[in-house]
C-alpha cells in the first residue's frame, strides 16, 4: 500500500513538475517580453532588407515574363505570396504590441 | 490531484492578474463585492492597491529608474561608436517596452504570439533563401541577369574582359596624348563605339597591319583658340594601343613631340587616306606606346552638338525612339569606358558630344545620324585646377549625391525625353536634379521611350554611390540600356 501510495504521488509529481517548469519559462518570457520582442523585430527587419536586395529588376526579371517550360517562376510566385502572409502575420503582431499601433512591413507590398 | 491542484492555481493566478491589470489601468474603480464595478474614492482602494502591488511583484519587475538615460544627441561618427551607441538604444528601447506594454500583453506574448513571430521569420528567412538560390540558378542560366553577392566579385567574376582591356588601352592613350600635349594646345574627342573590334575592321591602312591584341580609338583634335574652345575645323586621327607595340621611333619621337603642327593643316588630295605620325611616348620604360595615324585624305567639320540637336524637334518624333534607346545605351557604354579616364574631374553634359561630317562628303546625307558622337571632357588633357577657395567648405547636396552620375542621368534625361536643359555650370546641378527629378516622375515624359528607362534615370539622379563603386553601377546602367534597347528592336521585328 505504501508503495502503491509512493508510487502514485512520483507519476503525479513528474507532471506537475513538468507544468510548473512550463509556467516558469512562460514567466520567464513574460518578464523579458522588452527584450524578447526586439530581438525578434530585429531578425524581422534583416529579412526585409534581404528581400529589398533581392528586390527590383532580378525578382521582376523572374516574375513578370515567366517562361512557360520553366517551372522557377511559379515557384518564385508562390514563395512570394507566403512571404506576403508571413509578413501579414508579422505587421499585425508588430501592430498589436507596438504603443503607437504603427506598423512597418506595408510599405514592402 | 496534485497536479490539477496546480493547474487550478494557476489559472487562478491568471485570473487574478488580469483583474489586478484592469484595476490598475483604471485606478478609480474598484470591485466592491458588486458585480458591476462601483466608483470609489482612491483613498478607499488600499486593499485592492496592495494586491496590485503584490502580482505586480509577483509577476512584473518594478520600473526601474534609469540611471543613465540614452543619449538624444545623433550617434557618433566612429564605427565602433556607432555600434555601442546601437546596443545602448536597443537596451532602452527593450526597458521602455518592458514597462510600457500590460501584463496581460506581455503573457499573450508568451503564450502564444512568440511563438508565431518567431515561426514567421523562420519562413521569411527560408524564403529570401530560396529566391537567393532561384536567383542564383537563374542566373547562370541567363547571362541577362547579374546576380552580385558583393561588388568586388562583380568586379573580379562578372566583369567584361574587352571592357576592362578597352578601359586600360583608354588610360595608356589618355596618359601618352597629356604627356604629349603637355602645353594644352589640343583639344581631343574620341569617338563612341560600343564595338571596337568592327572599328578596327572597318578601317583599312594601306601598309599597315593592327596588331591582333590591339584597340582602336577614333579622335578628332582641335586646336584650341583663344576664342572658342575649339575650333570648327578638325582632323581625324586613328590611335593603336596595344600592349606590346614597338615602332622604329627614330622620326616619329620628333614628330609627335610638336603633334599641333600636324594637326591643323588638311592635306587634301594625298595619295593616301592614312598618315603614320608615330608613336606617343609614355616614357623609355614603357614598351605599349600608342601609335597615332592621321587622316590626310579630308577634311572634318563640326556638324551640331547633341544640345543643339535637342533643341530641335527632329528626333522628338515617335519614329526615332531606337535610335535615341540606341545613343542612350552608347552613351552608358562609352561612359563605362571613360570612366577611369575623364570622369574623375568632369560632369558629362550634353554639349560635350559632338558631331562631324567629312567636309568632301555633303552634310545632308548624314544630317540624321546621331549615333556617331564624339566625346569632348578633358580627353588627352590634364585635370583643371581645382578652386582651392572650396576647399574645406561644406559642399552640401553635392557632397551626397554622385554628381558625375547625377551629370550623366541629366543627359539619359534629355535624351529620354528629347528636350534641352540649359544650364551654366556645374553649380546649377543640384538645383537641376531636384527640378528634374520631380519632372521625370511623370509618365509622360517617358511615354515613348518607357516607364523602365524613368526607372534607370531617376536611380542616376538618386545616385550617392562612391568612386570606387562608380563602375559597377555604370556596368548595371549599360546592362539595362542594351536591354532595353533589344527589346525595343524585338518588337519592332
Amino acid at each position: 500500500m505504501t508503495v502503491e501510495l509512493a508510487l502514485g504521488a512520483v507519476a503525479l509529481i513528474g507532471p506537475s513538475i513538468k507544468a510548473c517548469s512550463k509556467a516558469y519559462h512562460m514567466y520567464t518570457i513574460t518578464e523579458a517580453f522588452g527584450q524578447d520582442y526586439i530581438i525578434a523585430r530585429r531578425k524581422l527587419q534583416g529579412q526585409l532588407a534581404r528581400l529589398e536586395e533581392l528586390s527590383g529588376l532580378q525578382l521582376q526579371m523572374l516574375v513578370e515574363v515567366p517562361k512557360p517550360e520553366s517551372q522557377l517562376s511559379d515557384s518564385v510566385v508562390s514563395e512570394l505570396g507566403s512571404m506576403l502572409a508571413n509578413f501579414e502575420v508579422c505587421q499585425d503582431l508588430m501592430k498589436k504590441y507596438s504603443e503607437t499601433g504603427q506598423c512597418y512591413t506595408t510599405y514592402l507590398f | 490531484m496534485l497536479y490539477y491542484l496546480l493547474v487550478l492555481i494557476w489559472h487562478i493566478a491568471y485570473a487574478c492578474l488580469f483583474m489586478a491589470e484592469d484595476v490598475a489601468q483604471t485606478p478609480y474603480i474598484a470591485m466592491s463585492g458588486a458585480t458591476t464595478p462601483t466608483l470609489v474614492p482612491s483613498t478607499h482602494n488600499g486593499s485592492v492597491r496592495s494586491r496590485m502591488s503584490k502580482f505586480r511583484k509577483l509577476f512584473s519587475r518594478a520600473p526601474q529608474r534609469q540611471t543613465s538615460k540614452p543619449s538624444t544627441s545623433p550617434p557618433p561618427t566612429l564605427n565602433t561608436q556607432i555600434v555601442k551607441y546601437a546596443a545602448q538604444t536597443a537596451q532602452a528601447d527593450a526597458r521602455g517596452l518592458q514597462c510600457s506594454t500590460p501584463v496581460n500583453k506581455r503573457m499573450l506574448w508568451a503564450i502564444a504570439d512568440r511563438k508565431r513571430f518567431i515561426q514567421a521569420v523562420k519562413d521569411l528567412k527560408e524564403s529570401n533563401d530560396f529566391l537567393e538560390s532561384a536567383l542564383r540558378l537563374r542566373s547562370s542560366s541567363d547571362s541577362s541577369i547579374e546576380f552580385t553577392t558583393s561588388p568586388r566579385q562583380l568586379q573580379s567574376e562578372e566583369a567584361d574582359d574587352e571592357m576592362q582591356r578597352t578601359q586600360e588601352y583608354l588610360r595608356i592613350l589618355h596618359s601618352a596624348l597629356v604627356a604629349t600635349n603637355s602645353a594644352g594646345m589640343l583639344n581631343f574627342g574620341i569617338k563612341l563605339t560600343s564595338d571596337h573590334q568592327r572599328v578596327k575592321d572597318d578601317i583599312n591602312i594601306p601598309k599597315y597591319s593592327f596588331t591582333g591584341d590591339s584597340v582602336i580609338f577614333v579622335l578628332q583634335a582641335h586646336v584650341t583658340c583663344d576664342q572658342e574652345a575649339f575650333s570648327r575645323k578638325s582632323n581625324l586621327l586613328i590611335a593603336e594601343t596595344s600592349p606590346t607595340q614597338s615602332v622604329n621611333s627614330c622620326e616619329t619621337q620628333q614628330l609627335i613631340s610638336e603633334l599641333q603642327q600636324y594637326i591643323a593643316p588638311i592635306d587634301a588630295g594625298a595619295g593616301d587616306a592614312f598618315k603614320l605620325l608615330g608613336s606617343l611616348n609614355l616614357g623609355s620604360t614603357s614598351h605599349n606606346n600608342p601609335i597615332v595615324f592621321q587622316d590626310i585624305s579630308s577634311g572634318w567639320e563640326r556638324r551640331k552638338t547633341l544640345l543643339e540637336y535637342l533643341r530641335e524637334d527632329q528626333f522628338a518624333d515617335p519614329i526615332h525612339v531606337g535610335q535615341r534607346l540606341e545613343l542612350a545605351a552608347l552613351l552608358a557604354v562609352s561612359q563605362l569606358q571613360l570612366v577611369t579616364v575623364t570622369l574623375p574631374h568632369r560632369i558629362a553634359r550634353a554639349e560635350n558630344y559632338v558631331y562631324y561630317d567629312q567636309l568632301s562628303s555633303g552634310s545632308e546625307t548624314c544630317d540624321l545620324n546621331i549615333l556617331d558622337p564624339y566625346f569632348f571632357a578633358g580627353f588627352g588633357a590634364k585635370p583643371p585646377k581645382q578652386n582651392t577657395s572650396n576647399i574645406g567648405r561644406s559642399t552640401g547636396i553635392a557632397g551626397r549625391f554622385n554628381m558625375r552620375i547625377v551629370g550623366f542621368g541629366l543627359v539619359l534625361y534629355q535624351v529620354g525625353c528629347w528636350k534641352a536643359l540649359d544650364f551654366n555650370g556645374d553649380s546649377q546641378l543640384d538645383g537641376l536634379r531636384s527640378v528634374v527629378r520631380k519632372e521625370s516622375r511623370k509618365e509622360q515624359c517617358y511615354r515613348l521611350i518607357g516607364l523602365r528607362y524613368a526607372k534607370l534615370v531617376q536611380e542616376c539622379l538618386d545616385c550617392k554611390v562612391v568612386s570606387r563603386k562608380e563602375l559597377d553601377f555604370l556596368q548595371k546602367l549599360g546592362k539595362s540600356l542594351n536591354e532595353l534597347r533589344d527589346e525595343f528592336y524585338e518588337k519592332e521585328s
